[in-house]
């Protein structure tokens, strides 16, 4: 990653970057990319399986909590919380939209 | 030692904070329901889609008093380790089952044997589309 990119606040990573070991060495691999795409410490990234047609894409982030669209109950319910940068390997990179009903602004 | 690939046993297992030991058996399970469709003259499916995806989590343990102190309906996170079944450094595996609602817990006791108690919980998607159950290695 070039170091002026912003840290990103979720991945979309297409199953063929995990490589073509045992599924165990591709779990390892998928959750070490997105650890460092996340600058998540080891064991920071957590990582969803989600199928998309025939495709199986690994959603990552820093917290088990995240979720890919605004909650049940939240005004935004069911839209995007993040927008995408897809790189030209296949990798996306998700940063958070700003949220006008957010009581508590992420940092980040 | 490089990772075997193995996992064996558990630890470190907890729902909504409450620690679970003397534990026998967890299962994580991904809770895909199939549709199939049949019509006309078919005795097979001919299309099967996937209905629904509920992710699911089963908790065995000796330690009776602990699972039937949880009410049901009761919700929380459940977190389990996976080890490497020998033990090999960052070969464990940590699931976390987020918005997790205990269902319920059966104790069972046979005479000569250990009790046990398995709670069941069912977990909800915040959003509908993002799956409760993660991952990340050790």
């Amino acid at each position: 990653m070039i170091a002026s990119e912003p840290i990103p606040d979720a991945v979309r990573i297409p199953e063929s970057f995990a490589g073509r070991g045992n599924a165990w060495e591709r779990s390892d691999a998928i959750c070490a990319l997105a650890e460092s795409l996340l600058a998540a410490p080891r064991s920071g990234a957590f990582v969803r399986k989600l199928r998309e047609g025939k495709v199986a894409i690994y959603y990552g982030t820093r917290s088990p909590e995240d979720t890919l669209n605004y909650p049940q109950g939240h005004p935004r319910m069911g839209r995007p919380r993040y927008r995408w940068d897809r790189r030209a390997d296949g990798v996306e990179l998700g940063y958070l939209l700003p949220d006008p009903h957010a009581q508590d602004q992420d940092p980040r | 030692m490089s990772a075997t690939a193995l996992q064996q046993n558990w630890s470190n297992v907890e729902f909504a904070s409450t620690n679970f030991v003397h534990v026998n058996s967890v299962t994580f399970s991904q809770g895909g329901q199939l549709l199939p469709y049949m019509g006309d003259a078919n005795k097979h499916p001919t299309v099967i889609a996937l209905q629904s995806v509920q992710n699911r989590c089963s908790i065995t343990t000796s330690d009776v008093a602990t699972p039937m102190g949880i009410q049901p309906g009761t919700s929380g996170t459940i977190q389990a380790t996976q080890p490497d079944a020998l033990g090999s450094t960052g070969g464990a595996i940590n699931w976390t089952l987020i918005n997790a609602v205990h269902e319920n817990t059966d104790d069972t006791g046979n005479w000569g044997q250990f009790a046990t108690a398995t709670a069941t919980f069912l977990a909800y998607s915040s959003d509908g589309t993002t799956p409760p159950l993660s991952f990340t290695r050790s």
